[in-house]
């Protein structure tokens, strides 16, 4: 019975609990659904002295609308956003993601707050211990150096959650509970440029709810491609949140997922605004994601076919929302 | 084709001083690595805390238990190593397979990425559970006659998703049935029987109503 790495079990009641038990471990982890992190462990991709289960916590397990805005806390099941009446109305994008995501059962586990804060992916990483070992590691965890970029010195692991690039999409904002209290701001402000430190909470900081704007003048969309369409990662994923007004595009908002160690946000789309979506915008938006795209061979499927469709997709949904519209 | 075997005669005698070719290279060709020599960090699997144990309560198919549970063990790893339930199956150990589904509270859960002292309190169900006093289930036994089941060795965990899917759906369509069902791996049928199953499963319960 042996499986894991040895650790403590703590289950604290409240957030504020948490916090405290996190500050007085300092090799502990954060667990909640535990979909992502226990085959992780299983693995050998860490190992914490005590392992903080956040399952206990009922305050993050709301979701309630606030004004014109839903706010969903990070311990809400994956299955209950994709089937809340309120997301699947009026943030399909969520809705598509949340139900996206692995099979059944584990939606039924898994949490919002576990997605976002999801480890990054490598086909060098997500490996046994005989098989990393056989390939001397990669410094992600033991190794020295990118086995993917031989001469890089970060690691260019991808993140893979399928939620945060429909919420970043969708304007969202993440609450951050830490030690000097809850602080918030921009969800992609939550992510950095980095496979080994892909998050910028600092150490104990805890994402406690997002807050989502619910704006019916915007339509939202979002799409992965896998290799296995009943379980998996996203080869790459994209979400799209368009406004139009009669002829005109009055807003766009385009997040990738997939094809870095962060979910991008896509720059440079305000050019396309005011006009009609025509096939010389829907270029530019081609034009803009593949300059953003830093897919790199995290997957055994190759670089080309992730960063072509994910242009694919962010332009097949951009004009299916817009068609949707009229 | 030529034959590559001959029959040896009756009465052959391997010839004097015949010493059999190594198909296999001898084990004294690799020279033993101590652990902890190479890349690998020491004491990976004892990790950087200590065994800790701690009183697990829950109920396992309808009894309570009681019993002192590693604070690191899996779900799957109590049920079949602790309490013996072997009916549940490891397959991937990564949560892509589904083999080691059970119920929890009514709901099916992966017990290879469930820690077993998360699961407190609350009622776990696994295959064992379905048959009683030596009848098989409705479920197990559509299963049993579309043959739902080849190796078997997904089929634990396909019926304890099915039987979630039914608890709250009493009547699913085909969709419905593969919706619920697509965590679950087979390499054996190619799932059209056991969809069958699950939709023979119901039409039973109906019939039986």
């Amino acid at each position: 019975m042996n499986a894991l790495p040895n650790f403590q079990y703590l289950r604290p009641a409240t957030a504020a609990d948490a916090l405290r038990l996190r500050a007085a471990n300092p090799t502990s982890q954060y667990i909640a659904g535990g979909t992502d992190l226990l085959p992780n462990l299983r693995r050998g991709l860490a190992s914490p002295a005590a392992v903080i289960d956040l399952g206990a916590i009922a305050e993050l397990t709301e979701i309630a609308e606030q004004g014109n805005a839903l706010r969903i806390g990070s311990g809400v099941s994956l299955a209950r956003i994709a089937a809340h009446p309120a997301v699947t109305a009026r943030l399909p994008a969520l809705a598509q993601a949340a139900a996206s995501v692995a099979g059944p059962t584990h939606r039924a586990a898994a949490t919002l707050g576990g997605n976002l804060c999801l480890d990054t992916r490598c086909s060098y990483y997500n490996q046994s211990e005989a098989w990393r070992a056989g390939n001397n590691y990669c410094m992600k965890r033991d190794g020295d150096g990118c086995r993917v970029a031989k001469k890089s010195k970060r690691c260019y692991a991808a993140f893979s959650g399928d939620v945060a690039p429909a919420l970043i999409a969708l304007n969202t904002e993440v609450e951050i509970l830490g030690a000097d209290g809850s602080r918030r701001q921009p969800l992609i402000e939550l992510y950095r440029d980095d496979g080994m430190q892909w998050l910028t909470l600092a150490p104990g900081e805890l994402v406690v709810a997002v807050t989502v704007p619910l704006d019916d003048a915007w339509r939202s969309a979002y799409e992965k491609v896998r290799v296995r369409g009943a379980i998996d990662f996203p080869l790459a994923g994209v979400a799209v949140a368009l406004r139009r007004e009669g002829g005109l595009l009055t807003g766009l908002r385009i997040a990738l997922t997939g094809v870095s160690s962060q979910p991008l946000a896509i720059d440079g789309l305000n050019a396309l605004l005011g006009k009609p979506l025509d096939a010389a915008a829907l270029d530019a938006i081609s034009e803009q994601a593949d300059l953003a795209n830093r897919s790199m061979k995290t997957t055994l499927v190759d670089v080309l076919y992730r960063r072509g469709v994910s242009l694919v997709l962010a332009k097949r949904l951009t004009q299916r929302l817009w068609d949707a519209v009229a | 084709m030529a034959r590559r075997f001959r029959r040896l005669p009756a009465d052959f005698v391997l010839p004097a001083g015949y010493v059999a070719p190594h198909i296999f290279e001898p084990a004294s060709k690799y020279e033993m690595i101590p652990p902890g020599t190479v890349g690998r960090p020491a004491n990976r699997c004892e990790g950087k805390g200590t065994i800790v144990k701690s009183i697990l309560r829950l109920k396992v198919n309808g009894r309570s238990r009681e019993d002192a549970v590693a604070e690191n063990a899996l779900l799957i790893d109590y049920l079949r190593e602790g309490v013996g339930l072997t009916g549940t199956k490891q397959g991937c150990d990564g949560g892509e397979c589904g083999a080691c589904t059970v119920l929890v509270d009514g709901q099916p859960r992966l017990a290879c990425s469930t820690l077993a002292h998360s699961v407190a309190g609350r009622e776990v169900e696994t295959v064992e559970s379905l048959s009683h006093e030596g009848n098989i289930s409705r479920l197990q036994r559509a299963f049993h006659e579309q043959l739902g089941a080849q190796c078997g060795f997904c089929t634990p965990g396909m019926i304890m998703a099915a039987e979630g899917l039914l608890r709250g759906n009493p009547a699913p369509d085909r969709e419905q049935i593969r919706a619920a069902l697509a965590g679950n791996l087979c390499r054996c049928t190619g799932y059209v029987k056991i969809v069958d199953a699950v939709a023979a499963a119901f039409r039973t319960g109906e019939a039986a109503q």
